[in-house]
């Protein structure tokens, strides 16, 4: 399987560069880890941008809702989710019903296209719910946003949910937890030291990381503020700096097809 | 929905809804209350999301409505939250994190 980490690296490229006008007419292809990011800031900050030159590319572009993203289910694919925007927290019944359209649909192609290992709906819905209750609980956003694509060729499922509320910093320091940096306050989530006033652990990026990296054998990248985590099966995450800022968390996976069953059990606690 | 003598039943499955997140919970419950149902059932159920679950576990606990038939695959994770709210403690996996001064990128 190739790395998320050229993609991140990328998206950092991007980031450092998106002043002004941002332009994509270089681009060719987009990952999930490099069209959500674009879109949610173009979008967020109205942005002036140049579509690519790529007439595929371009055409993807389209085809995804770049940039302002869907805000209500439109149907149901077996490979892909198009970019959609959903409710952060205190939703409409509707904006409910719609966002548990779109989580199906991911279910539905992980049943598909991964493989369907038994246990594995059960342990992607853990993984997702983690990020999406995480957007929905502490990051003061109004919306989320959700990519994700099925390559059948490389086998493998990206996914990509970010926000632009809150940074980790920022929700623990609301908290009255203060830490240095980005760097030190990733590492903190990422061991589970929760961003609420009460002293207990957060269950949220813990699970998520060793569900992703041991339970499907997959890589994973957050990015916080100017801090990046990148782990996979081989290793726990390492957290360095970047040299951009994302105002808000992005939370990127990639994971193989042709998995062996997973006991979700087994990365909970 | 299914009615029986005493227990008025809401079926998760009927509902069509993905079970994740605490808001689609307390979406659920409120459902639950206003159509005075005092039994929400599990049955058919094949996953749901451990957001969901703590969200639902604790209003049903709040309110006075119990949870049946849980599914073999929930009940591992319906047991970490018993447990969870019992000892006032998370559980969650330990994780090793390296920390880099270099930069990314």
């Amino acid at each position: 399987m190739e790395s998320l980490i050229g993609p991140a690296k990328q998206l950092i490229g991007f980031l450092n560069d998106a002043h002004g006008v941002v332009d994509l007419s270089a681009m060719r292809f987009a990952y999930p880890i490099q069209l959500l990011p674009a879109a949610a800031l173009i979008t967020e900050k109205s942005l002036e941008y140049k579509m690519p030159s790529s007439s595929s590319c371009a055409g993807y572009l389209q085809y995804f809702h770049f940039p302002k993203g869907f805000t209500q289910f439109k149907s149901v694919s077996s490979s892909y989710i198009p970019i959609y925007k959903f409710h952060g927290i205190n939703g409409t019944e509707a904006e409910i019903s719609n966002k548990s359209d779109i989580l199906r649909n991911l279910m539905r192609i992980m049943l598909r296209d991964l493989g369907s290992p038994t246990g594995a709906v059960n342990a992607l819905e853990l993984v997702v719910d983690e990020i999406v209750s995480n957007i929905g609980e502490h990051s003061g956003a109004k919306y989320g946003w959700i990519n994700a694509q099925y390559y059948p060729k490389k086998k493998y499922l990206d996914v990509c949910i970010l926000d632009r509320g809150k940074s980790i910093t920022g929700r623990y320091k609301e908290a009255g937890k203060i830490f240095l940096n980005d760097l030190e306050s990733l590492k903190s989530a990422l061991e589970g030291e929760s961003s609420k006033p009460e002293k207990i652990r957060g269950s949220g990026l813990p699970t998520f990381v060793k569900m992703v990296t041991r339970g499907f054998e997959g890589e994973i990248v957050v990015i916080s503020g100017n801090a990046i985590a990148f782990g996979n099966k081989n290793s726990g995450p390492l957290v360095q700096n970047i040299s951009a800022k994302w105002d808000g968390t992005i939370v990127a996976f990639r994971i193989p097809s042709n998995q062996n069953p997973i006991d979700y059990a087994l990365y909970i606690e | 929905m299914q009615k029986t003598i005493n227990n008025k039943i809401l079926k998760l499955y009927d509902l069509d809804t993905v079970l994740a997140t605490r808001d689609i919970a307390r979406f659920v419950v409120k459902i639950a209350l206003d159509q005075k149902y005092d039994t929400i059932s599990f049955k058919n159920v094949i996953s749901c999301s451990r957001s969901f679950l703590d969200e639902l576990y604790v209003l049903s606990q709040n309110k006075q409505i119990e949870l049946v038939n849980i599914p073999e695959s929930v009940s591992p994770l319906l047991k970490i939250i018993e447990r969870s709210h019992k000892s006032q403690k998370v559980f969650a996996p330990k994780i090793k994190v390296r920390i880099s001064n270099t930069t990314f990128a």
